[in-house]
């Protein structure tokens, strides 16, 4: 199997007959926090998103039980999640993942780094393979004045 | 693909862990250490959680171990209550999508070029 596409999006619109769409895919994310509140280095934003990864099947990749990993790294290299899911790919040619994402994690200035790999049978068959989301936090830009 | 969900039977509403019991009869949630029947009283849950919140949102128990990767901002946010958290008020997100100009041959024998990703 190979990866096609890796990223960061808003939203996957799925159809049956279409396939899946991507609404407004992102490299790059500011986060400014107002007021004079401190804002922990583990700190998460309420907003949606998803990673999607598409994966093109070879012959012999059909029908198949593959666990996908998903994981997504703060800037500092801790872990902010790891996922998996057992995927039987039903459709001849693709193997989609759509993992929806609650909250992101907006504490730290830096890369927010995206990992996905392919497991099978214990092996790991694709990946992993990085894409990143810059992330720039500012804190406290409103000031009282006083 | 499906979507990964967590179990959560009984969301403890002070901090929306996800309790084995109801939030009754002295359950210690060891998310945010309310002891439900003991701590409460006099005391709203919304109290309890600002309280909680103000010391960074700590997982208390010292005898149930935090669940890997456990962020309690993420809890929080899913339980409902991002509302309650004070440096998420007047918070702007900007999300930016970076283009790279390409230039593709799409068929050599007609010279046709296509550009796409073009910089707004």
């Amino acid at each position: 199997m190979r990866l096609l596409v890796l990223t960061a999006c808003e939203k996957v619109i799925q159809d049956p007959l279409s396939g899946p769409s991507l609404i407004a895919t992102f490299q790059e994310l500011t986060v400014a926090f107002q007021g004079n509140q401190e804002v922990p280095l583990n700190a998460v934003v309420p907003k949606d998103w998803v990673v999607f990864a598409q994966w093109l099947l070879e012959e012999e990749d059909r029908g198949k039980n593959f666990i996908l990993h998903v994981d997504v790294y703060w800037p500092d290299g801790t872990v902010f999640t790891k996922q998996q899911v057992d995927v039987t790919s039903t459709l001849p040619d693709w193997m989609n993942l759509i993992a929806r994402m609650l909250g992101f994690p907006a504490g730290q200035s830096g890369k927010i780094t995206i990992s996905v790999s392919v497991e099978f049978n214990g092996a790991t068959v694709s990946g992993p393979i990085e894409t990143f989301v810059e992330v720039k936090v500012k804190r406290n830009e409103q000031q009282d004045g006083s | 693909m499906q979507q990964i969900l967590k179990t959560r039977t009984y969301p403890c509403p002070v901090c929306a862990y996800g309790l084995d019991t109801p939030a009754a009869n002295f359950t210690i949630c060891p998310s945010c250490g309310v002891e439900f029947g003991y701590s409460d009283i006099g005391v709203t849950h919304k109290e309890l959680r600002r309280e909680w919140i103000q010391f960074n949102a700590p997982w208390t128990s010292s005898v149930i171990r935090k669940p890997f990767y456990w962020n309690p901002w993420v809890q929080l946010i899913e339980g409902g209550y991002s509302a309650d958290i004070p440096w998420l008020n007047n918070l702007t997100v900007t999300q930016e999508t970076i283009y790279v100009p390409v230039k593709l041959f799409i068929d050599p024998g007609v010279r046709q070029i296509v550009e796409f990703g073009v910089p707004a």
